[in-house]
């Protein structure tokens, strides 16, 4: 039997606001510093620690985000949207309940578009809802007892929930990476993963197809990576389908990921939603959200990564591959941007600089960042050194080897290109003047060769290119040396 | 009428995480059904154009509905220390472990 996998993601963004979202804790850590260097409940007041005879008020900021969010999506804004407790019993949440939207969240019913290989036609895939809501605490389990840090309790989180309108892992990916890029862009979120600001929920079923009802739909939480939420819905898709043909029934659950053996595990039996005796909350009246207001914030949405995306392909001739690999992060497109601008400034054509530009963002500068983990803003690397790279290599004044040599040697001391080149002498030799002896002496060192290449064996010019650049470390301009020793094994065979 | 079972009672147990005996069940379970026969009292009453009140001060909250709620500027109000430097709301802990409230195993 041919089986599809239905798919929707429910999307914790957490909001990059200073303070709190009901009380004016701060709700990060101080730039540079990890959430894991704030000393536990250091950023807690009796609001966020939810004492007895607190009032929770509203961050305005908390509002503007969501609501840009939700025109980022071209979701509706709700005139007025209705803040509910959701009622659970866990030593995470003081209160006995997380302030949450339920029945009327501020944002309802938009779409996204993605592609899930830079080959595929787009995709709409609907939003169902974005809302507004507190984030739990944490909890540590040690043995014999549990520890509770308040810090991040009433963090402010907006939550985006798809349609089930997702068909593959690599579809998924593709929304995942679409709205982080979304959200990064629009500055409403830091989007670090790692640091768990970005994290996802995939509820996953099948049904055989071409069926109209959905299957049994499995929940995997919080799974911290693109790559993990990927393999994550891989093997789920699997799994169930597994159980079905064996003639089992799937069971409603909630599972995790474990990245090491790559398979999901079942945590505990779901409880069903009316459980949470979700009602509003009397502590906050509706939030209103004048039509200035969304008018206001639609004026101020900056570029969005599509437009870029489009923008990058169309002025500057870049691949749909390249083009979306540069602009997955707003900081990632900027640097792209001002690295090209300084290149242009050097007299070196837009479109060709970009392309250069674009091969080592994506590859070998991609490669360093991925390896280190650092984004490119904290890395030693500026517009500077690419555009120098770039320049440099473009002139042929650097071969590609050479260049690369310099970036590893910028990347780790921040020293600039000219300096790495000329104290490691990477400049190659494109003086014909210097080359010329070199080259005859290795035709006159093999003859054989020499005689089999003018007999038509073309491919011994390689052989001498080699020899030369080995003669003269390596340094021969490798497009003008071919030229040259082609021309001196015809003069000399002629002579 | 919802009828109140003793399964029911001990699943809104389980889930406010109380141990009941099974004296404590078979009470509930009857003091559940007479909350229960009280609130269908109330139901009884027809509410149709009444419009629910949720909010005390929604009366004033619906007749200006081009009115936004005060919000609270996005400015950080720097959390209370004791006197040794550590977070006051620690203070009111029965106890702690690192800087955290220490509670009874969860998991």
């Amino acid at each position: 039997m041919n089986f599809e996998a239905v798919i929707g993601l429910e999307v914790h963004a957490q909001l990059a606001t200073d303070s709190k979202i009901f009380c004016g804790c701060p709700a990060r850590p101080p730039a540079g510093r990890s959430v894991a260097e704030i000393p536990p409940n250091a950023n807690t007041c009796p609001i966020c620690t939810g004492h007895p005879g607190t009032l929770p008020v509203l961050n305005e900021k908390v509002v503007d985000y969501a609501i840009l969010a939700g025109i980022a999506t071209r979701c509706s804004i709700r005139g007025k949207s209705v803040f509910a407790r959701k009622n659970y019993f866990y030593p995470d949440l003081p209160k006995g309940y997380q302030i949450s939207q339920y029945d009327e969240p501020i944002c309802e019913k938009g779409w996204l578009e993605i592609q899930a290989l830079p080959t595929s036609p787009d995709k709409r895939i609907g939003i169902n809802r974005i809302h507004m809501e507190e984030d739990a605490g944490k909890n540590v389990h040690a043995h014999g007892y549990s520890l509770v840090n308040l810090n991040r309790a009433g963090v402010p989180l907006i939550e985006i929930v798809s349609e089930p309108e997702l068909s593959s892992a690599a579809e998924a990916g593709a929304y995942l990476r679409s709205l982080h890029a979304v959200v990064t862009y629009l500055g409403i979120s830091d989007g670090n993963m790692q640091e768990g600001n970005f994290r996802c929920d995939a509820n996953v079923s099948v049904r055989p197809a071409g069926q109209k009802e959905f299957g049994t739909r499995v929940e995997i939480k919080n799974v911290n990576s693109f790559r993990f939420v990927e393999k994550a819905i891989d093997y789920e898709i699997q799994r169930q389908i597994g159980v079905i043909e064996g003639g089992g029934k799937i069971v409603q659950e909630t599972r995790t990921f474990d990245s090491n053996k790559n398979v999901t595990i079942s945590m505990r039996s779901k409880e069903e939603a009316e459980d949470y005796r979700y009602f509003p909350d009397p502590d906050l009246i509706p939030v209103r959200v004048t039509e200035a207001r969304v008018n206001r914030l639609r004026s101020e949405l900056p570029e969005l990564p599509d437009a870029v995306k489009r923008r990058f392909m169309t002025e500057l001739g870049l691949s749909a591959e390249d083009a979306a690999a540069l602009t997955s992060t707003r900081d990632l497109a900027l640097f792209f941007e001002e690295a090209l601008q300084a290149l242009s400034e050097t007299g070196i054509d837009r479109a060709k600089g970009a392309k250069a530009l674009a091969n080592w963002l994506t590859g070998e500068v991609g490669r360093l960042l991925n390896e280190s983990g650092v984004e490119i803003r904290n890395s030693r690397l500026t517009v500077v050194h690419l555009a120098d790279l770039v320049r440099v290599t473009l002139e042929g004044a650097v071969s590609s080897t050479g260049a690369k040599q310099a970036l590893s040697e910028a990347w780790s001391t921040g020293e600039s290109i000219p300096a790495v080149v000329a104290r490691l002498g990477l400049k190659q030799v494109s003086d014909l003047g210097e080359l010329e002896p070199a080259v005859e002496k290795v035709i006159a060192a093999f003859p054989g060769q020499a005689a089999e290449f003018r007999a038509g064996k073309e491919k011994l010019l390689g052989f001498f290119v080699g020899q030369v650049m080995k003669a003269t470390g390596g340094k021969a301009n490798p497009a003008l040396l071919q030229e040259l020793v082609a021309k001196k094994l015809k003069q000399m065979g002629d002579s | 009428m919802a009828e109140i079972s003793e399964a029911l009672t001990r699943r809104v147990a389980e889930l406010a995480r109380l141990r009941l005996s099974q004296a404590e069940v078979t009470q509930f379970t009857g003091q559940l059904q007479q909350i229960l026969s009280y609130v269908d009292q109330i139901q009884a009453v027809d509410v149709t154009d009444v419009e629910p009140l949720i909010y005390p001060n929604a009366s004033r909250e619906a007749a200006d509905s081009s009115r936004e709620p005060a919000f609270r500027a996005d400015r950080v109000v720097e959390p209370r220390n004791a006197a040794d430097g550590s977070p006051k709301v620690l203070e009111a802990a029965p106890e702690i472990h690192e800087g955290a409230f220490q509670v009874p195993q969860i998991v």
